[in-house]
């Protein structure tokens, strides 16, 4: 019996004081770890809570990516060149449409880069004076009373005033004159500025 | 028998640290996806706040402008052909009207734009087209407060000699 615990005891190492120091050594380790880990797990609790998408953003997020295809869209017009290239004409299509008086192939063109889901209304500015030039229904008369939250994307074009009047009328629109020249008929400038402005139905 | 209690508390503590460790992994899992999820609607946020758009925009178009501000635009009416007459000696007034005409648009969206005209000279293409192209080198700056984008660009002008 005695020979069975003295068997024990020198298995469990009690006799031995070398490892009973790194035991006790071990346990200080151990907590330190303990502390470590929690302090690690609060403060990535508290990051990931933080990354919680707040609702401002979320409700945004439909608009901001509205405002980005309209950009795509009013720059993709405008350096887009017309299959045939009309002489005497800019030959890019955004400013053929507008020198042109093309409301149909305009909207139809946008269409194209704009969701179903949206209507809109187009403006267009020079500075000093903003006119409206159609709506997504086609009307050029009246805008679309449009609906909160509203996108509004712009983009600058250059129009020489000669392609708006002063050039002869066999090249330029068989005589007519354009519309933007009778909006803005005592502008000599080139500098106009497209907006759409953009809503969800 | 007490360190034999000891060993035994030592591996409870290191179940307990398992499962901590095991927690960790679970909130850095969920927090990667959702800021995995996140990009999803940070992009387009930055691009839509973003002045890089308006800048591009202004880049294609200044050429342009400058050029037409420079010329007067005909059209031979037989052949279709755009003619532009005009002369070089006015470009820094035309640069100037249309820098005018965009900075006043940017103010209108809250943007400073600034541009200087750094450089022009005669570009000899040909022979045929002695005269009538030159280059010009402009430094263009845009500014919405939080960013500010500024470049070097060349455009080529053309302007015949007015008849």
């Amino acid at each position: 019996m005695e020979d069975e615990q003295k068997t024990i005891r020198s298995s469990t190492g009690s006799s031995n004081p070398g490892r009973r120091h790194r035991m006790i050594d071990d346990h200080g380790q151990m907590m330190v770890l303990e502390v470590t880990f929690f302090a690690a797990t609060v403060i990535l609790s508290l990051i990931f809570i933080y990354q919680l998408s707040p609702p401002s953003i979320v409700v945004n997020k439909f608009t901001d990516e509205l405002k980005i295809q309209g950009d795509d869209a009013l720059s993709s017009l405008y350096n887009d060149v017309l299959t045939e290239q009309p002489l005497g004409y800019p030959s890019n299509k955004l400013v053929y449409y507008l020198v042109t008086n093309d409301y149909g192939d305009l909207i139809s063109d946008l269409n194209n880069w704009i969701p179903s889901d949206v209507m809109y209304n187009i403006y267009i500015y020079n500075g000093t004076k903003k006119m409206f030039w159609c709506s997504s229904t086609g009307d050029t008369n009246t805008p679309l009373k449009p609906i909160q939250p509203i996108t509004i994307c712009h983009y600058i074009i250059p129009i020489h005033p000669n392609h708006l009047h002063n050039l002869p009328p066999k090249v330029y629109l068989n005589g007519a004159s354009s519309d933007l020249y009778s909006a803005f008929y005592n502008y000599d400038g080139s500098t106009y500025e497209i907006i759409l402005e953009m809503w969800y139905i | 028998m007490q360190d034999i209690e000891k060993c035994y508390w030592d591996k409870g503590q290191i179940i307990t640290l398992t499962g901590v460790l095991l927690a960790l992994a679970v909130f850095i899992i969920a927090s990667t996806a959702a800021e995995l999820a996140d990009i999803d609607i940070v992009i387009p946020e930055g691009r839509a706040s973003s002045i890089i758009t308006e800048f591009k925009n202004i880049k294609e178009t200044f050429g342009t402008l400058l050029n037409y501000n420079l010329v007067n635009l005909s059209v031979n009416q037989t052949s279709g052909t755009v003619a532009f007459h005009g002369d070089i000696k006015n470009l820094p007034q035309a640069f100037s009207t249309t820098y005018e005409s965009i900075y006043m648009l940017e103010l209108k969206h809250g943007n400073f734009f600034d541009a200087k005209l750094e450089n022009y000279g005669y570009l000899p293409l040909n022979i045929d087209e002695l005269g009538n192209t030159f280059i010009v080198d402009v430094s263009l700056l845009l500014d919405d407060g939080n960013t500010c984008i500024t470049e070097k660009v060349q455009y080529t002008l053309i302007c015949n000699p007015s008849s």
